[in-house]
């Protein structure tokens, strides 16, 4: 592999993970550590990302002008694949789908919180989730037939969701890959490699 | 879109205004929308037809609007969309918001008037001062106690958000990204605050994440 190839894993793991450090990155893209963290240090010389303000010390993101090259390079790779309408036709099928699961994540934030006079049950949620998660290994199975980077989604939504029955943080805690999480990166994957504003 | 009060009377009729294809004509005010309403537990009647909804089809839109107030404890405005295969899906809902103006005065104490309001999306109230984010490279300028407004979060924003007083975006309603997180923080939110981001840095407010409202703090 070029240093170009390595670029766009290392830029777009950032841009769905948010902020990440050198052995997170390490993990996602399968690069060994030592070289994610090179990747970085020569990003972070172009101006692509910047050590993140508000989380540790070793942590990253990425620069607007990150965020753009990325895009360029996820677009140029789309072209390449052939998969541009696939991926659109995905992300119109997606909208329903994410409905599904932020009103679950919603409702039972509610619940949690006590604003709703009608608290949702975690079995109910749970079964809106595993009915999304049936939804996402049909969508993942698209997309990987063209682009095996999306490999993966659907395992750790569902391993979230084994968690969430006996410890529901897992539905939509910030600090771990909860259920909402995973599905947030998946979101942000999708409009990514589309090139689309949120 | 559907209301689970009469929009002008206030009564307990839910209305559903309906168009065909996606909703931004309606939202925009650019079509006549089909009418529909319904008293509880009635049949939905056609005010205004438009050749949209076949009545079993605004009854599920009515019963779907009515689950959303049942959930959410209270009026609400829904927007909706019916598939071709005549699921009803929720998109958003806000609770209804129009009060007579000028009804309320400012509260007691230096709070004043509402600046801009949305969906009460996190609950909770808390002062700051504003920082408008335009995009992650203003993310340096955040300070910590800051109330932050932008257009729409990603994840890159997750660690400020956690630092922040109370978050304030221009799109997303009750179920947006912004909202889930900041609830899972323990952040106050208000989203769908349109032109938020013409708030001006370093003006004092007060969110209020149950109300939907931010408040400027006189000086």
């Amino acid at each position: 592999m070029t240093g170009s190839d390595q670029l766009l894993p290392v830029l777009h793991a950032l841009r769905v993970r948010g902020v990440a450090d050198a052995p997170e990155i390490a993990r996602r893209t399968g690069l060994p550590e030592v070289g994610a963290e090179e990747l970085l240090l020569d990003a972070e010389a172009s101006g692509l990302v910047v050590r993140s303000p508000f989380a540790g010390p070793h942590h990253w993101s990425l620069t607007e002008r990150g965020a753009a090259v990325g895009e360029a390079l996820l677009a140029a790779q789309l072209d390449r694949a052939g998969a541009r309408s696939v991926v659109e036709d995905v992300l119109t099928g997606f909208g329903p789908v994410n409905d599904l699961v932020t009103s679950a994540c919603t409702r039972w934030q509610l619940t949690e919180l006590g604003l709703t006079s009608q608290p949702a049950t975690l079995d109910g949620v749970l079964r809106d989730l595993a009915e999304a998660a049936d939804a996402l290994a049909a969508i993942e199975a698209r997309l990987v037939a063209h682009l095996p980077r999306f490999e993966g989604y659907q395992r750790r939504f569902t391993a979230a969701l084994g968690r969430a029955r006996a410890d529901p943080s897992w539905i939509t805690a910030t600090d771990r890959d909860s259920a909402h999480r995973v599905w947030f990166e998946l979101h942000e994957d999708l409009l990514a490699t589309l090139g689309i504003e949120r | 879109m559907a209301f689970t009060r009469n929009p002008v009377t206030g009564a307990r009729t839910t209305v559903v205004e309906a168009v065909p294809g996606t909703g931004d004509r309606l939202v925009s005010g650019g079509t006549e929308p089909e009418r529909w309403h319904a008293e509880p537990g009635a049949r939905p009647r056609v005010d205004r037809a438009r050749g949209v909804l076949s009545p079993d089809q605004a009854r599920a839109v009515v019963v779907s609007a009515e689950r959303v107030e049942r959930l959410l404890g209270g009026p609400q405005d829904v927007e909706w969309a019916l598939d071709t295969a005549g699921t009803v899906w929720t998109l958003q809902a806000r609770p209804v918001t129009a009060h007579p103006t000028g009804a309320a005065g400012p509260p007691p104490g230096a709070v004043g008037a509402v600046l801009s309001s949305g969906t009460p999306a996190s609950p909770g109230t808390a002062s700051g001062r504003v920082r408008v984010l335009r995009g992650v490279d203003d993310l340096p300028a955040f300070r910590p106690g800051e109330v932050l407004v932008c257009r729409a979060t990603s994840p890159a924003w997750t660690p400020a958000l956690a630092h922040a007083a109370a978050v304030v975006t221009e799109v997303g309603g009750l179920l947006s990204h912004a909202a889930i997180v900041a609830r899972e923080l323990g952040v106050p939110a208000v989203t769908g605050v349109t032109g938020a981001r013409d708030l001006l840095d370093g003006a004092l407010v007060v969110v209020d994440g149950s109300a939907g409202t931010v408040r400027l703090v006189a000086a």
